[in-house]
């Protein structure tokens, strides 16, 4: 009865998960070991060699780069959110909550419009350089747009919200006594953040950060419109692979790398977390 | 006795609940202080601002003679151990303790011997490397200890210190603090709701109430001598018979003129409650001088005494009476029994308010 029930609750979730998440990604899997067809199809010859291709130093390059800008954006949001979600947790129960919302409520717009905002907003003749050659603070327009500043500044925009989220609800579980007793010890407020708050947050900043990261490094609607395209990262090489090369196969390995990283990332947040609730479990 | 901690004419609101109120009280170096009372009377509230982390909004805070309201938490030579024990959960048990001489700049051999030192003290040496998640409650409560007291504070701050042990030990523990406040000459500030606890332990209770000090004395003093109603109900258990001072005694309608301790204190046609300990009413098969009849209505066993419900003629209230195991009546008094009961007149109180 009891595993009946269990089958019926989690049944349509799982089918979900296995139709659309756990299929594709086999079947990406599975692709990345094939050649490619003459005409962009897929030749059903086992071959290692879309992932010889893949470690080639043209794309170790790409890569590199992704990591290099997900890696900022994911510090810069992790800078901007933790006093952010540190306040909210800190705020009275009841405005939390209309905190919270103001800080996803730009979620709730498209995410090519706010892509394009910023745009408009980073252009040669867009409202900042243009403000700041009103003022006379400069005379020509400042490169804002279309280099890895823009990418970074719109990344970071994008994800910040969802740094917010994971530090808040870390933080907030955070009992209020702990950093009591360390004023009582005769700690500063930095040494209390230190040695208290911050080891014991750790959780929610490695959710943070792994978010931040992932989503930003797979990201291709950013670079390609803030970095002008000039700035391949690995997700336009992989929408480039499948729709304009049509090389299905060598898309698919390099997708599947991704995904690699990304499952290690996920793997080493989850043994973090389960280490710290073994520690905190009866606290 | 030369005055440790002076709180002089302390009040502090919450939007317009007032939940210290003027409240001055001095507490002696070496002192086992209790500060005693129903769940907000303001005790809390009181810690909170000796400690630190409430500022009063109104009268000062001394610290051996020096005015300390203005002085941050972290800059006073006071320490808390927190109700809910409040350990670090990411350091092991010597982790914690070291925590406080860490934060004054102690480093090396010196931390770890006194550190040592103090978990020798608390009996945790052997769990010196575990984390607070392995430890049971009683280990806990331990190390919370151990940490406040390797600071060597001044005065130290308990807040319900042993509310979440379970009783038997609970009444351990209750000693165990004692003996620690014996050795380190520390002066111990108790909160606690709990009067058994206050009684066993403390030098001296304040009892609060509403923000205020009911009464302030030895432990003997306020069970002995109440001065008020509520201090007689909320320390220990009371009887009440209400009634009216006259000429000769204090007269309890439907049962007669007592006497009492303090029956000089009530001007003559003054109302008033005769107040009576259950243990000092005594409880026989047969008459004797000054008894009064009474109706056994129910009985509860406890082992070294038997608690006894009496109806006393015609009156609506119920006598509690605390029977020791060795009075003989104890075998074969039954509910519907018949018997006396009386009490000397220098062993009860009667209070106006």
């Amino acid at each position: 009865m009891v595993v009946s029930r269990r089958i019926v609750l989690t049944g349509p979730g799982i089918a979900w998960i296995m139709a659309l998440l756990v299929i594709p990604c086999a079947l990406l899997l599975v692709n990345s070991f094939f050649e490619r067809g003459i005409y962009g199809g897929i030749d059903y010859i086992f071959t290692f060699e879309n992932y010889a291709r893949a470690i080639d130093p043209l794309y170790g390059e790409i890569f590199w780069n992704s990591a290099r800008v997900a890696g900022i954006t994911t510090l810069i949001s992790l800078a901007l959110g933790y006093p952010a979600a540190y306040c909210i947790a800190l705020s009275p129960k009841r405005r939390q909550m209309a905190l919270l919302i103001l800080v996803m409520l730009p979620l709730w717009s498209n995410y090519l419009i706010r892509t394009y905002a910023w745009m408009v907003l980073l252009n040669g003749e867009g409202l900042i350089n243009r403000s700041l050659i009103g003022l006379g603070l400069i005379e020509a327009p400042l490169p804002l747009l279309y280099n890895d500043f823009a990418i970074i500044t719109g990344l970071t925009y994008a994800y910040v919200p969802f740094m917010i989220l994971a530090l808040f609800s870390s933080i907030s579980k955070l009992a209020p006594e702990l950093r009591e007793a360390s004023t009582d010890l005769g700690a500063s407020p930095l040494m209390t953040f230190w040695r208290v708050t911050f080891p014991l947050t750790l959780p929610g900043i490695a959710a943070g950060c792994v978010f931040v990261f992932v989503l930003s490094i797979g990201n291709f609607v950013t670079p390609d419109l803030l970095g002008g395209g000039k700035r391949t990262m690995i997700g336009n090489l992989i929408y480039d692979q499948f729709l304009t090369a049509r090389d299905w196969p060598f898309g698919s390995a390099i997708a599947a790398i991704v995904i690699f990283i990304m499952m290690a990332l996920l793997t080493l947040q989850a043994v973090l977390i389960n280490r710290r609730d073994r520690d905190e479990k009866t606290v | 006795m030369k005055a440790l901690l002076e709180v002089v004419g302390v009040s502090k609101s919450f939007g317009p609940v007032a939940a210290v109120d003027n409240l001055s009280l001095e507490v002696g170096g070496n002192e086992f202080f209790a500060l005693l009372g129903p769940s907000g009377c303001g005790k809390t509230t009181l810690l909170r601002m000796i400690a630190g982390f409430e500022q009063p909004d109104q009268g000062r805070i001394l610290l051996d003679g020096v005015d300390i309201t203005g002085v941050k938490a972290n800059k006073r030579p006071i320490n808390l151990m927190f109700q809910s024990y409040a350990l670090f959960p990411h350091m092991s048990v010597a982790g914690n303790v070291a925590y406080g001489l860490e934060m004054e700049g102690v480093r090396g051999a010196e931390l770890t011997r006194r550190v040592d030192a103090v978990l020798e003290l608390v009996q945790l040496s052997q769990l010196a490397k575990r984390k607070p998640a392995q430890l049971s409650g009683g280990q806990k409560q331990r190390v919370a200890l151990a940490r406040a007291l390797v600071k060597r504070p001044k005065l130290l701050l308990l807040d319900e210190p042993l509310g979440a042990l379970d009783k038997k030990l609970r009444e351990q523990m209750q000693i165990e603090l004692k003996r620690l406040q014996q050795e380190t000459g520390i002066t111990f500030l108790v909160v606690t709701h709990d009067q058994e606890e206050a009684l066993t332990m403390a030098d001296r209770i304040a009892l609060l109430r509403q923000g205020r000090i009911a009464q302030l004395g030895e432990p003997r003093a306020l069970y002995e001598r109440p001065g008020s109603r509520f201090v007689a109900d909320f320390i220990g258990q009371m009887n009440f018979l209400e009634g009216a001072r006259v000429g000769d005694g204090f007269e309890v309608p439907g049962l007669g003129v007592f006497g009492a301790a303090n029956l000089d204190d009530l001007p003559l046609g003054a109302m008033g409650s005769l107040a009576l300990r259950p243990e000092r009413i005594t409880v026989q098969e047969s008459r004797f001088e000054g008894a009064l009849a009474a109706e056994v209505e129910g009985m509860a066993y406890l082992g070294q005494d038997l608690i006894l419900h009496l109806r006393l003629g015609a009156q609506p209230k119920i006598l509690v009476a605390r029977v020791h195991a060795a009075n003989p009546i104890t075998t074969h008094v039954a509910r519907g029994s018949r018997v006396w009961c009386g009490w000397p007149a220098a062993h009860s109180l009667i209070l106006s308010e």
